[in-house]
């Protein structure tokens, strides 16, 4: 029942989500992570972003990332990595560091995340991005998910940027409904939401996908 | 041979050697619950309603139920033909007596390099009469209970990090400790 809820809920939300945005589209991902020795572990993440024009879709972009992850301490993590943007005939560069915090309350498993990224494109000027991210994953049966059971991903991001002086200011709402098929198999569908508040109000709407494998 | 089996199974259980310990709950609605259970709530808790769950684990299966009566979490088990298995209570670590406390905290000291505690209960056994007593924690009849201490801690034993459950005894003695599946949290940090 709750997840029936849920499902209505979300295709409601993105159906009135959608109306009236600047742009939306899809962004299809995979996540893979590799555990290695000592608490290091492996990201790579290919997530494609397929907007929507004039009735017709096309690829506007593509990420490509490789992050190397540390645990520092119990539930403190510590990532470095880059990033390929491929837009176009383009390939952008970006280095990515981030510190994330693990806390669980209850039947709530939340993370805290600060990341700060720089972006390096041909002529054009450094863009420098710092962004503060709190997610959550709540299980959709019982006190603790486990596999074959339904949860749901909740969070906000704020998402603050500069380019040549010019700061701009971003809010984004993340919502999606998971299935994990093992512990180390999940998939996820969900609904993100951008509003840049300046120098121009902007707001968009993504349907998310995303396939979160470990090794 | 019966003597040699009991005298292994007793090593075993103070031998500290981890146990991997799986549970899994789902929802149940309190008609499914058996009678004496829906019972014992109803009296511990009168007119409240409350959330059941069916447990499925290592050690067994159960029916349990958690709520929240002034201010405290409580969490109660039954077994599957309703009988009252115990009632834990969740607290903080430094909430239990001082010599126990610090006995605890030498045990993990000598098993972790470093630790957090992730969950920490108090869990009271006894008869149903006396287990009713603890809905008023006030004027709960504790000497006539038996009392021990669960605790969940997350911590790097061997070079590895570890999930792990320890009950510890009312005199902070190491009773059992079970190594629970670490969950995976890479869709919170990536």
């Amino acid at each position: 029942m709750c997840i029936k809820i849920s499902l209505v809920v979300f295709l409601t939300c993105f159906s009135l989500q959608v109306i009236g945005q600047n742009s939306v589209g899809v962004l299809p991902a995979i996540n893979l992570n590799k555990s290695l020795s000592k608490g290091y572990s492996l990201n790579f993440k290919n997530e494609y972003r397929l907007s929507a024009k004039d009735g017709s879709s096309y690829l506007e972009l593509s990420d490509l990332s490789c992050m190397l992850g540390k645990e520092i301490g119990i539930n403190h993590y510590l990532s470095v990595g880059l990033l390929s943007r491929f837009e176009g005939s383009l390939i952008i560069p970006r280095s990515i560091f981030q510190y994330t915090y693990l806390h669980k309350v209850a039947r709530f498993k939340i993370a805290y995340r600060l990341v700060s990224d720089q972006t390096f494109e041909q002529n054009n000027s450094t863009l420098f991005r710092y962004r503060f991210r709190v997610m959550s994953e709540i299980p959709l049966s019982g006190q603790e998910l486990n596999k074959k059971e339904f949860y749901l991903k909740v969070g906000n991001e704020y998402l603050n940027r500069w380019e040549a002086k010019v700061h701009s200011f971003e809010i984004r709402g993340i919502s999606a409904l998971g299935y994990e098929f093992t512990p180390k198999n999940k998939l996820e569908v969900g609904l993100d939401y951008r509003y840049r508040v300046n120098p121009i109000s902007r707001s968009t709407a993504w349907l998310n996908f995303c396939w979160y494998l470990k090794f | 041979m019966r003597y040699i089996l009991f005298l292994f199974s007793f090593i075993y259980s103070f031998s500290g050697i981890s146990q991997v310990k799986f549970e899994k709950e789902r929802r149940v609605k309190s008609v499914e619950v058996p009678l004496a259970a829906f019972n014992f709530i109803q009296e511990f808790i009168p007119g409240r309603k409350v959330k059941w769950f069916y447990e499925e684990g290592t050690f067994g299966n159960s029916y349990e139920t958690k709520f929240k009566q002034d201010g405290f979490k409580y969490s109660i088990e039954f077994d599957t033909t309703g009988k009252i298995q115990d009632v834990e209570i969740i607290i903080q670590i430094d909430e239990i007596e001082g010599y126990i406390y610090e006995k605890i905290k030498n045990t993990l000291n000598d098993l972790f390099e470093k630790y957090s505690i992730q969950k920490s209960q108090i869990q009271y056994v006894g008869n149903v009469y006396d287990l009713l007593s603890l809905n008023d924690l006030k004027k709960a009849h504790i000497q006539q209970l038996g009392v021990a201490y669960e605790l969940v801690v997350k911590g790097n034993l061997e070079g590895k990090v570890k999930l792990i459950e320890f009950n510890f005894s009312q005199t902070g003695d190491l009773i059992q400790q079970s190594e629970l599946q670490l969950q995976n949290f890479d869709n919170l940090v990536y």
